[in-house]
């Protein structure tokens, strides 16, 4: 169980149930990102899992599983909207786009493929974490429910 | 003649095609907004109340009340719906409508794109349809989506239009009508929101609704309209076997040169003006011009101003010449036509340009030639019928024009005093030998052909001298009683009479073909020469070979030194002028004027300088120096010269024109440039900025909470993006140098393995966990490049080819080549390949910047930098398919440069 009753301002919400820590899969094809993101997560009690490309991301996602996805719309070998779209085709996971595209057709065709939330690049990690928070939040885990 | 049949059929082919099927009636608008669906909704609702069946096909409306008002009542054929993209999109029901065959289909847009998935891919082609259907069609369209004014739109517009109409959907044409609004009424209806405009395209159209641009739209699309009906009624004449008759007005200006040309080329041009028609001012030359030069020429040497005829044939000249200056300033076209037929010429010359008037001035005739109805007017009011002939009375007939054909007509130059007198003497000389063994009646041959010799060498004034001369002579000598101009036998006075008549009538017309002759190559060798000169200049490039093929062709035709100064360029460069000569020359650039020598103005200057002009605006001069030895030019040179001289200009005109669209287009390409640089600059350097903001970031926000390596680990991170984003910036600062100031080249022999190396070193120094394997050939000779250009290059690629290649696949660069000839890199990389479609594509700017967020990596400027430094070099750079189809493999070609000497 997600504790929804921890404060805003608590940095350490896997403090109290470490067992249950929010798995979080990075699927970003920067080095650099994957790694703030990881250790910034990490450092406050999520688990990760990192994938560089699309269909790495999508294959931890359907063997793994995880709570919320943070997903970059910049890929190598795929376009972040078909693995989105992929992804929703079987899967209920929060999703959090980066995108360095800011214009409101790009937002809405995003949210409208089943992207729960979106964050501009470049981000400060508060950000990022906070929307993390707030939509793990709203979910109930999903993992153990099968995906 | 065939020709004419075959275009009769053809103009008939044409007229069957329209009737046949059904017809399209065009709504032609200069812009959108002007109110073009509106026009074509008002009419339709007309010929709805007249009974006939209207149906609406598609109307787009654009949210404009008016228009929609409009259709309320009109039959409207519901939409299609049509699903692309997960989207639900709405087009014209084509079969809807072909099913319910209305006698009138609307459809607006004719340039519309279908959605993808729909019979045809255009619109046009749905109305193509319904006409073969039989279907009736009105439509609308604006101007610039005409393929045929797509150049010329763009030209206006700096917008190329992508949707395009092809004209030939206009040979289905039964009406085209102009919807027509002022420019500045148009963008007050655009102020006020009355045009609705597409939000995707606000911001260009924007810029495409300015005064200027919708202004020239506007003429354009009246153009287009005009010439349209123009071509129908010549086409439906036509097809009827009618007259082609000229709607287009033309006026045909002719002159002479006897004292009134100028006036009568304003008073012509005011005429055309008023009936907004094209003109043309013509004179015809008959050849005794030419002679009347051929004489200057002899008394070249004499001084001239003894001869009037010869000054009064140069003072016509050169006023026809000042009425052709002048009428060209005014805009019209000028030529002189040779032929010994003034008024056959004219007709000739009417019906060419399809002119309608002839403006004339009132010629001075001889009463006998009224009264035989042969003067000139009487004769083109005979012969040309059709014409509108105007005849304009100049307020001045100069007394000296009347009186000089007279007096100087009769002065004879003494080489035809000579020859007649030779002729003369010789005829009489042989035919006191012949008299033995010929008749007397046969003795007369012996004088007709004395005159017929001097007629074919003067002019018909000399044949005629000749001639009584010889009449004199035979009477005298031969006809009884001898040695008196009596005559004793009735016989004898009819040979006498029918001799002078002979006489006289050959000796005219052995003079009027020596005209024709000498006036056909007069005109022949102007012809020549000025072909000549266009040759020479139509293979110049630019303004430079222009003034240099010009100065040459002046130099050889008229054996004269000549000078070309346009702006700052002189050619010549290398010739000095006094300060007075300088002078001159800035005098005739500042008035446009000729000056120097052989004109009124500084006339002891040596050089004669003559204008380089357009209308009216001198942009440069040329400068002409006979040699001393040759005496003053010939009045025919003079004019040759100043007809090069004015091809010389309109050629550089040319030339200059070409230039400036050349550096408009290139300040266009730069805007673009920049535009996408922008774009693409901040893309790039959001990417390393991301990873350094969000690295700091997450150290201060959770940095207390983080193992120590991860501290460590995120501080590296930094300071890798950050130099990263170094290079970005260094990529950035090249590509300016590239694009802009032109990269100069430092030049120095380098190993080719040297290069690989420095590239490979530097980018395992940014990404430790890269392979690269290369294989370089053992024996490569150095290659003569800017060693630290093409270094940056190879590492720009290898660098991409880094990004895209598997963690566990290497990064393989392979070099070949054969000394002296090019020298080739492969660097291949094992990722996910690029479409072929793509592969061109890939060191075009802008690639990087439409694919937005999956070159995230900054993908950017990298390849196209690569592709400026090769192409700075002279190589090139392409994108294959990688080894064994995997992949993608780059190959730089390079020339080696000149090859060492190597023992």
């Amino acid at each position: 169980m997600v504790p929804t009753s921890t404060p805003a301002s608590n940095d350490q919400i896997a403090a109290h149930n470490v067992a249950v820590a929010p798995r979080i899969l990075i699927i970003d094809d920067e080095p650099q990102i994957r790694k703030f993101v990881d250790i910034s997560l990490r450092s406050q009690g999520y688990t990760t899992l990192l994938a560089e490309r699309g269909v790495d991301g999508l294959t931890q996602l359907a063997t793994k599983g995880a709570d919320l996805v943070v997903l970059d719309l910049g890929l190598p070998d795929m376009d972040g909207k078909e693995v989105l779209r992929e992804l929703r085709q079987w899967s209920q996971a929060p999703v959090i786009v980066l995108t360095v595209r800011a214009d409101e057709t790009e937002k809405v065709a995003l949210l409208d493929m089943g992207a729960n939330d979106y964050v501009t690049k470049p981000f400060g990690i508060g950000e990022l974490m906070a929307r993390i928070r707030a939509l793990l939040r709203n979910q109930q885990p999903c993992r153990r429910a099968g995906l | 003649m065939s020709s004419e049949q075959s275009i009769q059929a053809n103009a008939l082919l044409g007229e069957i095609r329209r009737q046949s099927g059904g017809r399209l009636t065009v709504f032609l608008g200069a812009a959108p907004g002007v109110g073009k669906t509106f026009a074509m909704l008002t009419r339709a609702r007309e010929l709805l109340r007249q009974g006939v069946d209207v149906v609406a096909g598609i109307i787009e409306t654009h949210g404009r009340s008016e228009t929609l008002a409009l259709l309320d009542g009109l039959p409207v054929l519901p939409r299609k719906k049509l699903e692309y993209k997960g989207r639900w999109l709405e087009e014209m029901d084509l079969d809807g409508l072909l099913a319910r065959r209305p006698a009138i289909a609307l459809v607006d847009e004719l340039a519309h794109s279908n959605v993808p998935g729909s019979r045809h891919e255009k619109r046009w082609q749905d109305v193509e349809e319904l006409l073969d259907a039989g279907v009736d069609v009105y439509t609308t369209i604006n101007v610039q989506h005409l393929e045929s004014l797509n150049d010329v739109v763009h030209q206006i517009t700096g917008v190329r239009v992508s949707e395009t109409v092809p004209d030939v959907v206009f040979s289905r044409l039964r009406d085209i009508r102009l919807v027509d609004l002022p420019a500045r009424e148009l963008i007050e209806r655009l102020n006020q929101g009355k045009v609705y405009l597409p939000e995707q395209a606000s911001q260009a159209l924007q810029a495409f609704f300015s005064p200027s641009n919708l202004t020239a739209l506007r003429e354009l699309a009246m153009q287009t309209v005009a010439g349209h009906v123009d071509a129908d009624l010549r086409e439906t004449r036509m097809a009827r076997g009618l007259e082609n008759i000229s709607i287009q007005h033309h006026v045909m200006i002719a002159i002479d040169g006897q004292g009134h040309s100028e006036y009568l080329v304003r008073a012509g041009a005011r005429i055309a003006e008023r009936r907004a028609a094209s003109w043309s001012v013509v004179t015809v030359e008959t050849g005794r011009a030419a002679i009347a030069t051929l004489q200057v020429n002899d008394l070249e040497r004499a001084p001239r101003a003894h001869d009037p005829a010869a000054r009064a044939e140069q003072q016509r000249l050169s006023e026809i010449d000042r009425a052709f200056a002048l009428a060209r300033n005014l805009g019209g076209e000028t030529e002189a036509l040779h032929n010994t037929d003034v008024t056959q010429a004219l007709l000739d010359a009417a019906a060419v340009r399809n002119a309608k008037t002839i403006v004339i001035g009132r010629t001075r005739e001889r009463p006998i030639a009224r009264l035989f109805n042969r003067t000139m007017t009487q004769q083109l009011l005979q012969r040309g019928a059709r014409y509108e002939l105007t005849i304009i009375s100049t307020p001045q007939m100069p007394a000296r024009t009347r009186d000089w054909p007279l007096a100087s007509h009769l002065r004879l130059p003494g080489r035809e005093t000579l020859l007649i007198l030779v002729a003369s003497l010789g005829a009489v000389g042989i035919a006191a030998i012949a008299e033995r063994y010929l008749d007397l009646q046969d003795l007369s041959l012996i004088f007709l052909v004395a005159v017929m010799l001097v007629a074919s060498r003067t002019r018909m004034l000399a044949a005629a001298i000749a001639a009584v001369l010889c009449f004199l002579a035979y009477n005298f000598f031969f006809i009884e009683p001898r040695f008196t101009l009596l005559i004793s036998a009735h016989r004898g006075v009819a040979t006498v009479l029918l001799f002078l008549a002979a006489a006289l009538i050959a000796g005219r017309l052995a003079s009027q073909l020596r005209m024709q002759v000498v006036a056909l190559s007069a005109a022949n060798t102007h012809t020549t020469l000025l072909q000549k000169l266009g040759h020479g200049l139509a293979s110049a490039a630019d303004l430079g070979q222009v003034m240099t093929a010009g100065t040459a062709v002046l130099q050889n035709t008229l054996s004269a030194q000549a000078w070309i100064r346009i702006d700052a360029t002189r050619i010549p460069a290398d010739l000095t002028f006094t300060e007075k000569d300088l002078m001159a020359a800035d005098w005739t650039l500042q008035h446009g004027r000729e000056c120097g020598r052989y004109t009124d103005t500084l006339g002891n200057c040596p050089w004669w300088f003559l204008p380089l002009q357009t209308d009216g605006n001198s942009f440069g001069v040329i400068g002409l120096k006979f040699p001393e030895s040759a005496g003053r030019p010939t009045f025919e040179q003079r004019r040759l010269a100043e007809s090069m001289v004015t091809d010389i200009g309109q050629a550089a005109l040319r030339t200059r024109l070409v230039s400036e669209l050349e550096a408009a287009r290139v300040g266009g390409e730069t805007e673009r440039l920049k535009v996408a640089l922008l774009s693409s600059v901040s893309h790039d350097l959001r990417s390393p900025l991301s990873s350094i903001i969000g690295s700091a970031d997450s150290l201060v926000c959770y940095g207390k909470d983080m193992s120590e390596e991860d501290r460590q680990s995120l501080l590296e991170a930094i300071r890798l993006e950050g130099e990263r984003l170094d290079r970005y910036i260094q990529n950035l600062l090249d590509m300016t140098r590239l694009g802009h100031e032109g990269m100069t080249l430092v030049r120095d022999w380098i190993g080719v393995d040297e290069l690989v190396g420095s590239a490979s070193r530097r980018l395992q120094r940014y990404q430790p966990e890269v392979r690269i394997e290369c294989s370089i050939p053992e024996d490569l000779p150095p290659i003569h490049v800017h060693p630290a250009l093409i270094e940056q290059a190879l590492f720009n690629v290898m660098e991409n080819a880094a990004r895209f290649s598997p963690r566990d696949e290497p990064v393989i660069v392979n070099v070949s080549g054969e000394p002296g000839a090019h020298l080739q890199i492969r660097i291949s990389d094992a990722g996910p390949g690029i479409p072929e479609a793509e592969r061109s594509r890939i060191f075009d700017m802008f690639y990087s910047v439409e694919r937005g967020d999956r070159g995230t990596q900054g993908t950017g400027l990298g390849l196209t930098i690569v592709q400026g430094i090769i192409g700075a070099h002279m190589g090139s750079v392409e994108a294959l398919p990688g080894p064994d189809g995997r992949g993608t493999t780059i190959r730089l070609t390079l020339p080696w440069g000149h090859f060492p000497h190597r023992s």
